[in-house]
């Protein structure tokens, strides 16, 4: 069979024009389009929200509450508030609160307005210093974005680990080979644990990134809105009430939150402080 | 010889006493914010059921919080599950629902749940189809980069033919094998539920009452739905279909 023997470098070469032709006309097409583009990325990403997470708004009294506590915080930035569906309680329990954004197929980033999606046993059974607690805590999230790039992140980083296996896995191999065993087939078992294991990586990374927002998180909500009884009374519902554990298992490093014990622990001495400098 | 026949007999009698303790035994179930241990009334109607769908596995019967529901709409009518805490299966049942229909629907509603932890809420067939797919996810690269080694492409280095099937594959996967995968899914635990039911009718003989069941059950998600509870519209016609299925 015939074929025409190119590599992608002249390919890119000798189409060098045309490619940059092309990406001249549809970025002066995307330029063009911006507002229209972006307004259609807004109605998605609120679509595609809503139908995971939920789509009922809350009461105007309840949503005033929350931007009360958002320009205490100095948060003036527009937020979608929404209450949670059955799918979002199952994962987030029922007296909880958790912010949100956008992504397209799970990673790319799209929309500027984030969301704050509340339970029902929020608005119900929790008191308004443990509203007042979980909303700044999920304020912080939104103020600093915290876990809107996170997705992409991860995922480049996959992307590099999986790469940089495939171009340097005969130098691995050699490794092998030079330091451990001749054996053909324990090399071909190693290199591929290897990969495994590197694969692990980005997990691992995402959940120790995960912890440690969530203490940022705390932090900055209990210094700013000194919601320290809040906080106390909230973990306590969730271990009596929710049977959350004391402790995490494995130490922590498979956990996206720190423990509840650790949580309390830094509130008492964040409140210990507080109380010292008055 | 007269003592051995003793012997036997006693043996005997043991044995079947510990076979009828080997069958379905309630645990008491733990308070929680979205359950509680269902009351006697309720508890004795789930364990003349269990027992006479010979459920082995230990399990609790609980009744639904308001949480509980608002968690799961299942817990609204009747529904089983699994405790995190001690393992067991347990059966949530709502009193109100529940004591409104028949005794003889009562047992075939129960008996749904009891085979279902019985023979397993999800079949195996259920749990090898998203392997299946994974495999044939993996196969069909093969495939795509095989096809590209017979096209202009085929000089390209392996890296390159192998991200290109991957791309062709992952907007496949999102496009329409993510569709297909549910589809398949829906219609294997549609499969075990009518064998179950038919398991139902083939042990109590009475396939009115479970038609009427089918049928109380069908009517109740009918009209939450027209509350505006959209969570039941994809099961808006199960139930219904069930019991067409039956009466045929």
């Amino acid at each position: 069979m015939n074929t025409i023997r190119i590599s992608l470098a002249s390919f890119l070469y000798t189409h060098k024009l045309s490619l940059v032709l092309g990406f001249v006309i549809i970025s002066g097409i995307i330029a063009y389009n911006r507002n229209y583009l972006s307004q259609q990325l807004d109605l998605y990403a609120l679509k595609e929200t809503e139908q995971e997470f939920g789509a009922t708004p809350l009461a105007p009294e309840q949503i005033e509450k929350i931007k009360l506590i958002a320009q205490e915080m100095g948060i003036i930035e527009p937020i979608t508030i929404r209450k949670m569906n059955h799918k979002a309680l199952r994962t987030f329990g029922y007296c909880n609160a958790f912010a949100y954004f956008p992504t397209l197929l799970t990673f790319i980033p799209v929309s500027n307005t984030p969301f704050l999606f509340v339970s029902e046993g929020f608005l119900e059974d929790l008191s308004p210093e443990e509203q007042r607690f979980i909303i700044g805590h999920e304020m912080i999230h939104i103020k600093e974005q915290h876990t809107r790039f996170l997705n992409l992140v991860i995922y480049v980083l996959l992307f590099v680990i999986l790469m940089s296996w495939y171009f340097l896995r005969n130098n691995f191999e050699l490794l092998i080979q030079y330091y451990i065993t001749k054996n053909h087939t324990l090399i071909f078992i190693l290199s591929t644990s290897l990969l495994f294991g590197a694969s692990c990586i980005p997990a691992l990374a995402s959940l120790a990134y995960r912890r440690h927002i969530e203490r940022v998180a705390d932090h900055n909500s209990l210094t700013l809105l000194k919601s320290y009884d809040g906080c106390i009374k909230l973990l306590e519902r969730w271990e009596k009430e929710f049977k959350l554990p004391a402790h995490n298992s494995y130490f922590g490093l498979t956990s996206d939150h720190p423990s509840c014990f650790e949580r309390k622990l830094y509130c008492l001495k964040l409140q210990n402080e507080s109380k010292d400098n008055i | 010889m007269k003592f051995t026949k003793i012997n036997i007999a006693v043996s005997l009698v043991v044995c079947s006493l510990f076979a009828h303790n080997t069958y379905s035994k309630m645990v008491e179930f733990t308070e929680d914010a979205y359950s509680m241990q269902a009351p006697q009334e309720i508890v004795d109607i789930a364990e003349k059921a269990a027992e006479f769908f010979e459920c082995k596995d230990a399990y609790e019967v609980v009744v639904p919080k308001k949480a509980g529901i608002l968690i799961n709409p299942w817990n609204k009518f009747i529904g089983t599950g699994i405790n995190p805490q001690t393992k067991n299966h347990f059966i949530v049942i709502n009193p109100e629902w529940f004591l409104s229909i028949p005794e003889k629907q009562q047992l075939f509603l129960l008996g749904r749940n009891f085979l279902a932890i019985k023979h397993g809420t999800t079949p195996l067939s259920m749990k090898i189809i998203p392997f299946l797919f994974i495999l044939f996810t993996g196969c069909f690269v093969l495939f795509i980069v095989w096809i590209l080694g017979k096209t202009r492409l085929a000089e390209y280095k392996p890296w390159v033919k192998g991200l290109i099937a991957f791309c062709i594959m992952t907007t496949c996967n999102i496009a329409f094998m993510n569709g297909l995968q549910s589809k398949f899914l829906l219609h294997v635990a549609k499969n075990h539920d009518k064998a179950i039911n038919e398991m139902i009718i083939q042990k109590t003989g009475d396939k009115d009452s479970a038609i009427k069941a089918l049928e109380f059950f069908d009517s109740s998600i009918k009209s939450e739905l027209n509350n505006g509870e959209s969570f039941w519209a994809p099961y808006a016609m199960l139930f219904e279909n069930y019991a067409h299925e039956l009466k045929k």
